[in-house]
């Protein structure tokens, strides 16, 4: 890409920039040791982007897979008080990325429409949000807004072979499901501990005595389990079924049996049917194998104890009037629609979701519901623009399977898909998540102007 | 030189040169020591007194939420201000509630009081005074309530006919009396300090090899990221170019 003007490839240039820099990391981490880890991820992942782009992207993924849990280990070791300025880097990475994509992408006009509906239903949340608390309205902003941006890295994406994303998602999963299982066999390492003690992660106890919900790497078992979908989708559809492969799905789906998200095993389930259905059963010689080896192998590797505690947990399907959760669920949201829709601009950015807990505030923070979430903070008006948006992806997602099923198309319709299903049962908007279902957005929307584009 | 002999001398350049800025800035900063006091809450009221009668049952929650209130308790700036008080010398309410951290101790009942000061010798002294001020603060307290609670039992004692002083009724009262009137006088006797505090030579900040070692450790990640950002000089680039056509010829030859 060619190089921003700010940013001096040679010369005095070059040393004056790198002196100030590795001034102020050594001051910052003087202040707080999170503080300079911060500002060193932040320069290597800009740095590597403006070298070379994929590496750059690469490093981005990495960061919101990685970070959460360097977090932890710096946390146990050399605790801070206050807000960790390790939490935004996340955020921060991606939004200086995003802003580089969009000023070397040529978006077609339609394109150009679609975001700016997306930009524009957010920001009718925002005057309320602002009155409400002017911190957390635009942290949920920046936050909703650099998810969005992800749109632009798919879209660019789109005309690659290698996308990425999958490509990370496919490396790095099984790895981060290795973690999982030593999590949920063996005693906690002391900063998941201390993790689970001081971050309040409610639902961490499994149906299983004396053990835990697994959440890897990542800040919750919910958030792990829609990770480990996205990349289980991935490992199934995208590239040649290796026995390398085949193990990485093994442990990709080990380890989401090990988050008892209940949520996520219906989306997946779900997700396989719509697959068969918009490739007209093609990819059944993909599903079958991997079908018949789970049925086969998973009574075989799972513990007596788990097996049944896991067996337990999908017997609850049979029986959701009874249970608490689903109940809790189907209250919160038949409460809050009526009342979403009788505030037309809605409650305010950052009433509701991850952005609500900056507040301090009595806000909606587990509104378990990532359409409810954006109902609430944005009315009906900006609910229906920012769906509308999401409707469109999805929609060329599944006229692109339709028309010409190779495995990339495939991979974008399921992922989209399964992000749609579990949207009802949380915030995927935010975080991890959103960036990930706004890049197969961008990929989605391309890759049907492409098809156009060659047809034509 | 090779052009990634040469960065990786530019990233260990850069690596060096953020772990002398971090040993600079900790040789720098003033030295300050701590000094830690521990107050374990482990009762409500101590033994002695629980043998006095009932009504001393201990509360039913979680101890980690009970941990956290009573740490809420002593961080109270109404404790900065009579340690202030008490001792002029260590100086204003203000300072003495800055030099201060109140942690509870996950998964016991044992709250630490830290000071940190320019010396060893006034961080024991700070953090003792700040805790004393507390046991004092809370045991007035609890005297003042114990002696509200015996005045008011003592007005309906002196209401009540000559019979029921006599009996059952009386007695209760005379018997809850009684251990107020202990209460009023010792106070509950807890918190119980379980660790006075004590003046160290070992500096609490800064800490010149934690700051040099994450110094060092975030200028390699920076100078990777630098390094990579600069691009290679027009002569550099030429040579690297002549080399690759050099090797692709020699490859070609070989193959034929």
């Amino acid at each position: 890409m060619p190089r921003p003007r700010l940013l001096p490839s040679r010369g005095i240039g070059w040393w004056a920039l790198s002196v100030a820099v590795a001034l102020l990391t050594a001051r910052l981490t003087m202040d707080s040791v999170q503080f300079g880890c911060a500002i060193a991820i932040l320069v290597l992942t800009v740095c590597l982007y403006v070298r070379d782009r994929t590496a750059g992207l690469v490093a981005v993924w990495l960061v919101w897979l990685l970070v959460p849990l360097l977090r932890r280990i710096l946390f146990q070791y050399v605790p801070s008080f206050g807000t960790d300025p390790l939490a935004v880097v996340p955020f921060l990475v991606t939004a200086a990325v995003v802003s580089f994509e969009l000023s070397q992408a040529t978006l077609s006009r339609r394109t150009r429409r679609l975001l700016l509906l997306g930009v524009g239903g957010y920001a009718i949340g925002l005057p309320l949000g602002a009155l409400a608390s002017p911190k957390t309205a635009a942290f949920a902003l920046f936050a909703y807004l650099t998810a969005l941006g992800c749109f632009v890295i798919g879209y660019r994406e789109a005309e690659q072979k290698r996308l990425t994303l999958p490509s990370v998602l496919m490396i790095v999963t099984p790895l981060l499901a290795l973690y999982a299982f030593r999590q949920y066999y063996f005693p906690l390492p002391k900063w998941d501990l201390t993790w689970l003690h001081t971050a309040g992660v409610t639902s961490a106890t499994s149906s299983e005595t004396g053990r835990i919900r697994v959440w890897s790497t990542l800040n919750s078992p919910a958030t792990f389990a829609t990770v480990l979908g996205v990349a289980a989708i991935t490992l199934v559809t995208w590239r040649k079924l290796t026995p390398v492969r085949l193990v990485s799905i093994f442990a990709v789906l080990g380890a989401l049996a090990l988050t008892y998200v209940r949520s996520v095993w219906a989306a997946i389930l779900f997700t396989g049917v719509a697959i068969l259905l918009a490739t007209r059963g093609g990819a059944l010689k993909r599903l079958g194998p991997v079908i018949i080896l789970l049925v086969l192998l998973a009574p075989v590797v799972l513990g007596g104890s788990t097996r049944a505690a896991i067996s337990d947990r999908f017997g609850t399907f049979g029986s959701l009037g009874q249970d608490t959760s689903a109940q809790a669920r189907l209250g919160t949201s038949g409460g809050l629609i009526p009342q979403a829709f009788a505030t037309p601009l809605g409650n305010g950015l950052g009433s509701a979701g991850e952005a609500n807990k900056l507040s301090g505030s009595e806000g909606l923070r587990y509104s378990d519901n990532g359409y409810l979430a954006v109902l609430v903070q944005t009315g009906p008006v900006g609910f229906l623009t920012i769906i509308s948006v999401i409707i469109v992806a999805i929609a060329s997602a599944c006229r692109n399977v339709w028309r010409r099923g190779d495995p990339a198309n495939v991979l974008v319709f399921g992922a989209l898909t399964f992000l749609a299903v579990t949207m009802v049962a949380g915030d995927v908007l935010f975080g991890i998540t959103g960036m990930i279902f706004w890049y197969l957005c961008g990929l989605a929307v391309r890759r049907r102007e492409l098809l156009e584009e060659a047809k034509s | 030189m090779t052009s990634l002999a040469a960065r990786a001398l530019l990233v260990l350049i850069l690596t060096i040169f953020a772990g002398a800025a971090a040993l600079a800035y900790s040789n720098s900063q003033p030295k300050k020591y701590s000094a830690d006091m521990r107050l374990e809450f482990g009762r409500l009221v101590t033994p002695d007194i629980q043998l006095l009668g009932g009504g001393f049952s201990e509360p039913q929650m979680d101890e980690n939420i009970r941990i956290q209130t009573e740490a809420q308790e002593v961080r109270s700036f109404d404790v900065a201000e009579a340690a202030a008080k008490a001792h002029p010398d260590l100086g204003s309410a203000n300072a003495i509630a800055g030099a201060i951290n109140v942690a509870a101790i996950r998964d016991t009942l044992t709250v630490i009081i830290s000071a940190q000061a320019s010396s060893p010798h006034r961080a024991a002294r700070v953090a003792s005074a700040y805790g004393d001020a507390y046991l004092a603060l809370h045991q007035a307290l609890v005297r003042k309530r114990a002696a509200a609670t015996e005045r008011a039992l003592q007005i309906r004692y002196n209401e009540m006919t000559q019979g029921d002083k006599a009996n059952v009724p009386g007695a209760n009262i005379r018997f809850q009396m009684n251990t107020l009137d202990v209460l009023r006088r010792l106070g509950s006797g807890q918190p119980q300090t379980i660790e006075r505090a004590r003046a160290t030579n070992i500096t609490s900040s800064p800490n010149t090899a934690r700051d040099v070692g994450f110094g060092i450790l975030f200028g390699l990640v920076v100078g990777i990221g630098l390094v990579a950002l600069r691009s290679e000089s027009p002569a550099r680039a030429a040579a690297a170019a002549a080399r690759r056509a050099a090797e692709r010829a020699r490859q070609t030859t070989r193959s034929r």
